[in-house]
Parts: structure tokens; C-alpha cells; sequence
């Protein structure tokens, strides 16, 4: 099937299975995605909290360089040299002296901001070799993308069509983002989990309340599940791909029997011995327990109790992808609250209680996938999908919101 | 008895337990938490983060009844890949002896076998460990910290390394 059929197979309620898989798909994607109008996220602002420090990572498959620059600037390059296209800068992280970003092959030296600053016997040695006359140092630069940032999450675009970054992600989400970030944020260290699938099927499991209860079992099995929390559900105002859930501390414990009655699997009394990972402290300011924000296309911004990730998905190929962890706490943190932190931890990431299962579950997607054409079926509340405030679990709108935007994008120019 | 020969005894008696902790994870998960002593804590992290003295990482429990939980929730709630680990464990270096305690580290390698793969390599790293007596004299762990020179793994991170 071709991939633009495959596209049109598609709707938001029912994805055509070869759109996760088909290579020309995976191909489209980073034109029409990651290097068309669309901000992705490069890092947090403590990743370079100074002049010259540097994050190298992606957006989509293209490796990218952030550079803190002059008076909080940031840059943003493609890391390929000009002169033959290797990596200039090969360190995950780091502190560039002077700004200087040398090519190590020719040593080709850059600025801060990408541009070339010099190139090894330019001139030749005594009369003979160099490069010619006419080569002009200054009309060369490593790409580079726009940058700005909402709190402290830094996001880069390719494209000059690209709305402003606030515009992008909506009022909603700005608030969502912001409401995080009230004081001076650490990194306090990283994970990272290969999952061999593709990265549209995590990018719905972080948007997909439904399986909250089903798939991850440690609340039902520990007697912790509160099926009528006080949630909240929010989707952008202009794309709809873009989402938010919270949920509110409980007020009273509820009946865990009542999830029970609606699933298959035995709920046993267990208990647990130490429960203080589940603790929480007061600590952003307000009565939300959690708040899990997908950002399209590739980043998830968490609070799950005192737990503060950023996920990062890293798109490998269209089978594999990376995501990474990054928690952060407050530069004000007290040497208690960091450990409250690292027990609230243990809930989430690639070894957590209630996330350990994703990796396996979008895994097990992308073996079942294969074979015969077929699609997906997202029809959970869509009867009723312009009411965003159905408890969270008994829907599946923020998914079919992150698929009416990726569809519009990938048909932009087919004259959809 | 000479420093060294003390040294030697302490090494050799890490090892014993070294092999003893490779037979119960292996064989015998759900003892595993009996490993550690009623305060002994368990942390995982990968090296780059201990490096930079960044404390969080994969895992950080503080006390023996967490880790009993933790063995409890894969055991009945977790969903991961049926898959065998195998750990090996190389010799121990002793780095501290005070007392009845003893700091020592000891490298190691975990391999993973899901079913109908050919097995893969899932971690390999460095345990740095913190050892207590019991009244009977057997080597407890305190403390186990597992660096992990990989700063990924591969889907998820569920059985004890
Ligand atoms: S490839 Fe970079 S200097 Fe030659
Ligand atoms: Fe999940």
C-alpha cells in the first residue's frame, strides 16, 4: 500500500497498522514533522546553565547541538561540520572553552552560535596548498533552527512557518508547563530505556489514560486504587495534539472494589510495608498530586508526587526509539526533599511501579502489528468527545487529538 | 594474623557472598531482599550520573521492607518479558575495613534470555558495596549501589542486577 493510501486509510479513531511501520511513512515524518512547522524539545534550561555549555541531542532523526550563549541567549546547530559532514561536537554534554566547537577530522573551528570561525592552512604554507581565493569563511555555518523556551523547557523548530513557540502550544499548555516551573530547577540525574517500537506508539500510551489501572497493577494489587479521584483533562486549544491530565490529592478514601467489578484481574489485599515513596509533601504550591503533559511531537513534562521528569523521546528508526529520563528537582530543594525525591522516583521511569510496563506494552503493539493490513480501533468516549471531563481512564480523546494533528501534518501538501 | 593476610579473609568472605547473591537472584528471587540487612539499602544509577554526583536513577530504596515490596510488585502486579537473567559477579576489591563493617566493590555482568531470542547482554557495571555482620558473623549488605556503565537498558528494568 502506498503511503499517502496508508494515510488516507487513517482516521484519528482508526490508524492503518503500516503507519507505524512503513519506512516511507518514517521518512515523510521527519520532513513533515521534525523539520516542518512543528517545535520539538532539546532540554531543559539547567542543562546549559551558563555561556558555552551544551547539550548534544535530536530532533527526530537529526543530531542537534543547544548552546547556552551572551546574556542567556540559545543556539541551536545541526551537528554536521560543513566541510565533509562529521560530527563536530561528540560529547553528550559539556562546557566548550572560549565557545570554540572544533571538528576534530580537519579541525575546522565554530562559534557558539555554528558559525565558522577557521579552517587549518586556509592560506597554504609558503604560497602552496590552502584553500581558494574565493572561499568566504563567512557564508558558512552549521544549520541553524530556531530556539526559544516556555518555564524551563528549551524547544528548536526548523521550519520559518512555525507559529511562535507559545502560539504553538496554546494557552493551556504554557500554563501547564509554567505552573511547574516557579522556581529555579536542577537536573538530579538520568535514565534512559531502548524500546523497540515505534514512536508514535509511546507517544499514545503517554496520551492514553485507559490503560492507567489495566496495564499497571501495583495500585490495584496494593489496595491504592481511587477510581473517582478528582482528575482533570486538558487538550491544546488550536491542534488538539498536544494534552494535560491532573489530578487532585484525594479529599477521602474511596471503595478499591468498585474497580474490581470492572476488570478481570483478582484484586488481593496486599500491603505495602513501606509505603513513604507514596508520601506527598507540599512542594509546587498546590493540591495537584499529579500532572502528566504530552507535548507534541516528542516530550512528556511530569509530576507524579514529588517525581519532576522531562521524557524525551529520542526517534531512532521506525522500530526503535529511546526515551529518556531526566529528573530535576528545585534549586532551593533541601538535602531531605531530594531524597523524598529519589523514594518518589521508584513510582516512575524505566524500573517504576506504575511505568514499568509501557516499554513492554508498545512493545507487544509492534509484534502484533506486523503481518495482515489492518487498523487500530480509538472509540473510547468519542461519542462524547467534545466533553473533556470525563473522569480520566474512560476515554481515549487526548489520543485521537495527538492523531488529528499528526494526520493534518503528514497530509499538508497533498491538498487535504 | 598480618594486614594482608586479614585483607584476604575479608575478600574471600565478600566473594562468598558475592556467590551466594548470584545463586538467590538467579534461582531464588524472592529471597533476595534477605541479602540486606533490616537497613540496608538498594540504588541504581547509571555511572554517568554517579560521576556528576547526580543522585537519582533507576531505583533507591533505603530499607530491607522495600525491597520485600519491591519483590512482592514483580512478582504480583509488574507485567515485563519472560525472560532469564544471569548475573556474574568478578572478584571483589576491598577498599575499607573498620570495625565490623566492610567497603567493597565488585564488577559485574548481567546477561538477559527472553524466550525464543538468543541472548543479549543487559548490563554491566559496578557494584560498590557497604557489608555488616550478623550476630551468626555472615556478611549482610548495607548498602548496594549498582553503577551501571550502560546509561540505557533495554525496554525496561524490572528483576534485582
Ligand atoms: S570534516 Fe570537519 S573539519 Fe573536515
Ligand atoms: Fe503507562
Amino acid at each position: 500500500m502506498s503511503t499517502i493510501r496508508t494515510l488516507e486509510h487513517s482516521t484519528p479513531s482508526s490508524i492503518d497498522y503500516r503507519v507505524y511501520d512503513d519506512p516511507e511513512i518514517f521518512a515523510l515524518e521527519q520532513e513533515r514533522i521534525f523539520r516542518g512547522p512543528v517545535w520539538s524539545f532539546l532540554g531543559l534550561s539547567s542543562e546549559v546553565p551558563e555561556e558555552n555549555c551544551y547539550k548534544s541531542t535530536f530532533v527526530g532523526e537529526t543530531p542537534v547541538v543547544l548552546v547556552g550563549g551572551k546574556d542567556g541567549a540559545l543556539h541551536a546547530w545541526v551537528n554536521r561540520c560543513v566541510h565533509k559532514g562529521a560530527k563536530v561536537c561528540r560529547n553528550a554534554r559539556g562546557r566548550a572553552e572560549g565557545g570554540a566547537f572544533v571538528c576534530v577530522y580537519h579541525q575546522w573551528a565554530y562559534d557558539a552560535t555554528g558559525a565558522l570561525r577557521s579552517v587549518p592552512y586556509r592560506r597554504g604554507m609558503v604560497g602552496k596548498g590552502g584553500m581558494p581565493a574565493s572561499f568566504d569563511i563567512k557564508a558558512h555555518r552549521m544549520m541553524p533552527l530556531r530556539v526559544d523556551k516556555v518555564g524551563d523547557m528549551i524547544f528548536a523548530t526548523f521550519s520559518d512557518e512555525a507559529p511562535d513557540l507559545r502560539s504553538f502550544l496554546g494557552p493551556a499548555m504554557c500554563r501547564a508547563i509554567e505552573r511547574i516551573f516557579v522556581r529555579p530547577t536542577k537536573v538530579i540525574g538520568r535514565v534512559a530505556q531502548r524500546i523497540e517500537a515505534n514512536w508514535k506508539l509511546y507517544a499514545e500510551n503517554s496520551r492514553d489514560s485507559y490503560h492507567g489501572g489495566l496495564l499497571h497493577l501495583f495500585y490495584t494489587t496494593f489496595g491504592l486504587w481511587r477510581p473517582a479521584q478528582d482528575s482533570k483533562a486538558e487538550i491544546d486549544e488550536v491542534y488538539g495534539f498536544h494534552n494535560s491530565f491532573q489530578i487532585r490529592k484525594p479529599q477521602q478514601a474511596e471503595d478499591p472494589q468498585k474497580h474490581k467489578e470492572e476488570t478481570a484481574r483478582p484484586l488481593d489485599a496486599m500491603t505495602l510495608l513501606d509505603p513513604t515513596l507514596l508520601e506527598l509533601r507540599q512542594d509546587i504550591g498546590d493540591d495537584i498530586s499529579l500532572s502528566i503533559q504530552s507535548i507534541f511531537p516528542s516530550v512528556v513534562l511530569q509530576q507524579i508526587g514529588q517525581a519532576l521528569a522531562v521524557r524525551h523521546m529520542i526517534v531512532r528508526e521506525p522500530g526503535a526509539m529511546d526515551l529518556v529520563w531526566t529528573y530535576f528537582g528545585f534549586q532551593d530543594d533541601e538535602e531531605d526533599m531530594t531524597r523524598h525525591r529519589l523514594r518518589a522516583i521508584n513510582m516512575v521511569g524505566p524500573a517504576g511501579y506504575v511505568s514499568v510496563e509501557d516499554g513492554e506494552a508498545v512493545e507487544i503493539c509492534t509484534d502484533g502489528i506486523k503481518g495482515p493490513d489492518g487498523h487500530s480501533l480509538i472509540l473510547m468516549d468519542i461519542e462524547k468527545a467534545e466533553n473533556p471531563t470525563v473522569p480520566m481512564g474512560l476515554d481515549e480523546n487526548a489520543v485521537r487529538g495527538f492523531w488529528k494533528g499528526y494526520l493534518k501534518l503528514m497530509r499538508a501538501g497533498e491538498g487535504q | 594474623m598480618t594486614g594482608d593476610r586479614k585483607m584476604e579473609g575479608l575478600a574471600a568472605a565478600v566473594d562468598r557472598f558475592n556467590t551466594h547473591y548470584v545463586y538467590v537472584v538467579d534461582n531464588d528471587v524472592s529471597n533476595w531482599p534477605e541479602c540486606f540487612a533490616e537497613d540496608g539499602g538498594y540504588h541504581v544509577l547509571t555511572k554517568d550520573s554517579a560521576s556528576e554526583d547526580l543522585p537519582a536513577g533507576f531505583l533507591f530504596f533505603e530499607r530491607k521492607p522495600q525491597l520485600i515490596d519491591r519483590i512482592n510488585a514483580l512478582l504480583n502486579a509488574s507485567i515485563y518479558p519472560k525472560a532469564n537473567l544471569r548475573h556474574l559477579i568478578g572478584a571483589c576489591k576491598i577498599h575499607e575495613a573498620t570495625g565490623d563493617r566492610i567497603k567493597a566493590t565488585a564488577p559485574f555482568v548481567v546477561y538477559e534470555s527472553r524466550e525464543q531470542e538468543v541472548p543479549s547482554v543487559y548490563a554491566t557495571g559496578q557494584y560498590e558495596d557497604e557489608f555488616i555482620r550478623n550476630e551468626g558473623g555472615e556478611l549482610l549488605l548495607l548498602s548496594r549501589r549498582c553503577v551501571l556503565d550502560n546509561d540505557i537498558v533495554r525496554t525496561m528494568m524490572a528483576l534485582p542486577l
